[in-house]
């Protein structure tokens, strides 16, 4: 019965976003056509005009804009001991998109717009792994 | 293309109804929507649209419908669009009729949440966000919401208070609907002390866990004329789509899709002016903060002056917003819920609602999935 809900990861074209948070390194991809920066990744450019050209993959700094943030008081069921988890848009400096990703900041000093850095856990394969904290 | 009327309505009670499977749900809306028509009969009706939302339990769980209502061999499908699935099973309803496919269709929305513990039905909606980003890091769609909410209140100074008070319009309201969930009158200070699921939403700012089904019947309009003396017509439809990812957007304040979807209906309906040509609405509350972002992407009034339209949404203000209680008052069946809306419309314009806004000729039904990832917008009128 176990196998029942465990799923293969599916990451496809974007797996060296994911092989990069294990080495602490933060990937986006740049489309040659526009120039927009993803992160999270897109392998390939949806802007109009673009053709779905497909991207490049760069490495971004690990620094961007906190765009909004929430408190969370409920989870799905693999976070629920991680309650109360704060969660948090950034847009990596750069990028045109923003990554939702764990905050570990006192939830009362956060504002929209504060600056933030992305930090790393050992082994980080997947989004749980990193988190921003106020700089 | 030809017109489209609506020329039935139909709901079960929305609550927890333990002791009726989805397609006895079914069935007890449609009863009730046949009622009030000249003797259609099943037999009359030559497509059925279907809607629902959670595939866990039972996946194509449409079939089970349209085998229980005895609709075989005639055309069927369902359409899925998150929780804006019923409204999208509308506009594919009207595609059929304007484009001569079909001359009577039955639209059926339904859910089954309380097969599942509040906390898994969170679970199983959340699962509509990115598995491998936003849903991975621990977010729920309430979590999405609050985003958006503390966006808003950082752009144009909210209080959460301001939010209460569209929950305790829409609660209350619902009091008067014999068929909706919500029982208790509540207060804005029930609403700020009730637990925090993502800040700034309370669990009384958030829609219900409901069972229900909901259902509508369509036809051209020289077939309405044998169905029933009051039919009502859609005027205007718009459906616009938005990024899946919240993160993805340039604009995470506001529903641009909601904008766009609704111009298009305005445009189809010759609609200009909004608030002195619509007479009421109902907006898919999923959460009040939806209900606040959604006056001023509907165009009701500005962008951040949402918190200003409050007072006229009351029954008696310029423009009523969920007469029927909406999702946090007549409860959120999901793929139900937009068909009710549609329904208390129907109604509305009829004159035959239990929250009646005195002459209502004409009015609006949003509706959306996702994180306003697709939204509608639909014109009613006489």
């Amino acid at each position: 019965m176990a196998f029942l809900l465990e799923y293969s990861d599916d990451w496809g074209m974007i797996a060296p976003f994911f092989q990069g948070l294990r080495e602490k390194r933060l990937y986006g991809t740049r489309c040659p056509e526009c120039e927009k920066v993803y992160c999270p990744p897109r392998a390939h450019c949806p802007s109009q005009g673009c053709r779905l050209a497909e991207t490049e993959w760069i490495e971004l700094e690990p620094r961007g804009v906190l765009e909004s943030y929430t408190l969370l008081g409920l989870s799905t069921q693999e976070h629920l001991d991680d309650l109360p988890l704060i969660l948090g848009l950034i847009r990596v400096d750069g990028c045109s998109t923003s990554l939702m990703m764990r905050l570990e900041v006192d939830f009362d000093d956060l504002v929209c717009g504060a600056r933030v850095e992305v930090k790393f856990r050992e082994g980080a394969c997947r989004m749980r792994d990193i988190y921003a904290v106020l700089v | 293309m030809r017109d489209v009327a609506l020329v039935a309505a139909g709901m079960t009670n929305f609550d927890y109804r333990i002791n009726k499977r989805a397609e006895e749900l079914v069935s007890e809306a449609l009863l009730n929507a046949l009622e009030s028509t000249k003797g259609l009969v099943l037999d009359d009706i030559d497509a059925l649209v279907t809607s629902y939302f959670i595939d866990a339990r039972q996946v194509a769980e449409e079939w089970i419908i349209q085998d229980y209502l005895g609709h075989r061999p005639k055309a069927a499908f369902r359409v899925e669009n998150g929780g804006g699935s019923g409204a999208s099973a509308l506009y594919a309803a009207c595609s059929l009729i304007k484009s001569g496919l079909s001359e009577t269709v039955l639209l059926a929305g339904w859910e089954k949440m309380s097969l599942y513990r509040s906390r898994m039905a969170n679970e199983l909606i959340a699962r509509g966000l990115d598995i491998d980003f936003d849903f991975d890091v621990g977010a729920i769609y309430t979590a999405c919401y609050g985003m958006m909410a503390v966006r808003h209140m950082y752009l144009y100074g909210e209080r959460e208070e301001d939010f209460a008070r569209i929950a305790v319009k829409n609660r209350n309201n619902a009091l008067k609907n014999p068929k909706g969930q919500w029982k208790k009158r509540i207060t804005v200070d029930d609403v700020l002390e009730s637990r925090l699921i993502a800040y700034p939403l309370k669990v009384l700012d958030c829609s219900l866990i409901s069972d229900g089904a909901a259902v509508l019947i369509l036809s051209s309009r020289e077939r309405a004329k044998e169905i029933t003396d009051d039919p009502v017509f859609v005027e205007g439809l718009g459906i616009a789509t938005d990024t899946m990812r919240l993160g993805d957007r340039v604009e995470i304040e506001n529903f641009p899709a909601c904008r766009s979807a609704s111009r298009k209906a305005y445009r189809m309906a010759g609609v200009e002016n909004p608030v002195s040509e619509i007479d009421c609405a109902e907006i898919y509350d999923s959460f009040d903060t939806v209900e606040l972002q959604s006056y001023e992407d509907l165009g009701f009034t500005d962008k951040g002056k949402g918190v200003q339209f409050i007072e006229e949404t009351e029954i008696g203000g310029r423009l009523p917003v969920n007469m029927s209680g909406g999702l946090e008052g007549m409860g959120h069946p999901i793929g139900a819920s937009p068909v009710a809306e549609v329904a208390e419309i129907f109604w509305q314009l009829r004159g035959e609602s239990c929250n009646q806004v005195d002459g209502a000729a004409r009015g609006l039904v949003h509706s959306h999935g996702g994180v306003g990832t697709a939204v509608f917008v639909g014109i009613f009128g006489r």
